[in-house]
């Protein structure tokens, strides 16, 4: 059952599985974790350097993030200024106990960078994307601090489950911001199943990875 | 656990759609519809972005350094406005409240790419420097006169514009220009410069053009602006005002244009 909160610290409504209510009972890293300030909360509360920081911090994830779903790198030189003001803006809004500030920031950037994509009608260019991925299922990475969080082993789990076809074209609809119908051209998946396999996948990776923290909160209290 | 409701599981696939970027326009005006009765849901955006950082195996390269300084200068204007400091100087008189009509041969322009460009926060100086006339700078011997237009064709004269290179100082006189009310929206000039930035065909290529002062027309008639060029212009090849929100932007899409001038 979805059941429809206001989230504390949010200013837009969310709506949260039930399974995440054990939320409610943090564990002691995450108390402790959000006992302090984040970046982010630091520039929703106005203190002076926090804007700056965030350059330091993010400005190598959000032009990767540009530079992967911009048509052009002058597309993406373009993005980058856009999606730090929103960031800026969008600060008090993000809630330490629910994501980490990192995918915080990566979905900022990335609603910002699609925003831009559906505007121009433009995507990203696909040339040997196909080539380039190993896009044998499963083995999925990463690098920096994400990849040893327990955020990202939930979320690289669950995508481990789903079927091979879905993995493959959410990766290249995600990772690459390619549109179905590229994705189809690419992959020589028709059409409709791309849409399907596209939409399919990302609710049932929701619905695998709601049920994986749930159980993750279960087991640390 | 119960089923979803057919409008839940409507929301459900939309919200999906638009983590991943792929959602039509009757489908983009259902969620729309759906969102304002169930709330936003931005869990699939979360996911959509954390498996982008899960899957993504690269270190994170720096922006280049141009793009680096405009977050920057982004950055310090973004938290002067939110101070409260002055980010940029009112050079224009106070306005009475009019609106600015849309003006049609914007569409030419509206297709250009966006321009970026480095913002230097105003200091104080605005205040206690005497700003020159437009007579006084038209007689400086290397003075630069340029007519301004609404239409880039140079159909629809709007005023002139002169500029001193040597002393970095320069007036715009309109007339007929809207009365705008700075606190809906405001002119901004930008000063496109070849010295800084070369182009091919049209000076429109230029991408990162000088900030030339945010201002206000308030009053009808002959109006003059002092120009405000945030940093040194050394081959003005064009001059755009374009209206944008108040306070002026960092980042201008070059959608509203209110007059255009191209030295001969």
């Amino acid at each position: 059952m979805t059941t429809l909160t206001i989230h504390p610290g949010c200013s837009r409504n969310r709506i949260r599985d039930n399974t995440r209510v054990v939320r409610g009972r943090r564990t002691l890293r995450q108390r402790e974790r959000v006992s302090e300030l984040t970046l982010l909360q630091r520039v929703a509360s106005g203190e002076p350097g926090a804007v700056q920081d965030t350059l330091d911090r993010y400005s190598g994830l959000v032009w990767s993030i540009a530079r992967r779903l911009s048509p052009t790198r002058t597309d993406a030189e373009d993005a980058v200024q856009e999606v730090f003001v929103s960031l800026w803006k969008s600060a008090d809004r993000f809630d330490p106990s629910t994501a980490q500030e990192s995918t915080f920031v990566a979905m900022i950037a990335r609603r910002r960078l699609i925003d831009r994509l559906r505007r121009s009608g433009r995507r990203p260019d696909t040339q040997g994307v196909e080539l380039a991925d190993d896009l044998a299922p499963a083995e999925t990475s990463s690098s920096g601090e994400y990849a040893t969080s327990d955020e990202s082993k939930i979320v690289a789990h669950a995508f481990t489950q789903l079927s091979d076809e879905q993995q493959r074209v959410l990766r290249l609809a995600i990772q690459h911001g390619q549109s179905h119908s590229q994705i189809a051209e690419s992959t020589g998946i028709p059409l409709g199943t791309v849409k399907t396999h596209a939409r399919r996948g990302m609710i049932k990776l929701k619905s695998l990875v709601v049920e994986a923290r749930g159980m993750e909160m279960e087991a640390s209290v | 656990m119960s089923t979803p409701t057919p409008d839940m599981s409507r929301y459900e696939e939309l919200l999906a759609a638009r983590a991943i970027g792929d959602i039509d326009a009757p489908e983009a005006q259902d969620l729309e519809r759906l969102q304002a009765a169930l709330g936003e849901d931005e869990s699939f955006d979360e996911i959509a972005a954390a498996i982008d950082l899960a899957l993504t195996d690269e270190p994170h390269e720096a922006p280049p350094a141009n793009v680096m300084a405009q977050l920057r200068a982004a950055a310090r204007s973004f938290e002067s406005e939110r101070t409260g400091e002055p980010v940029v100087a009112k050079i224009g008189g106070d306005a009475p409240a009019t609106g600015l009509g849309s003006l049609g041969w914007l569409a030419a322009a509206a297709c250009l790419l966006l321009a970026l460009l480095a913002w230097i926060p105003l200091g104080s100086s605005s205040e206690g420097d005497a700003s020159p006339s437009f007579a006084q700078v038209a007689e400086a011997p290397a003075a630069l006169t340029v007519g301004l237009s609404a239409d880039l064709a140079g159909e629809q004269p709007i005023g002139q514009l002169v500029w001193d290179a040597e002393t970095q100082r320069g007036v715009m006189r309109f007339e007929g220009l809207a009365v705008n009310d700075p606190g809906v929206e405001q002119y901004q000039l930008w000063i496109f410069d070849a010295s800084r930035e070369s182009f091919s065909e049209s000076p429109l290529e230029i991408r990162h053009p000088v900030d030339g002062g945010v201002f206000d027309i308030g009053e009808d008639g002959v109006v003059e602006v002092p120009i405000d060029a945030k940093v040194p212009v050394g081959q003005p090849v064009l001059f755009a005002v374009t209206i944008e929100p108040p306070g002026g932007v960092v980042v201008s899409d070059r959608s509203r244009i209110a007059a255009v001038g191209i030295p001969g």
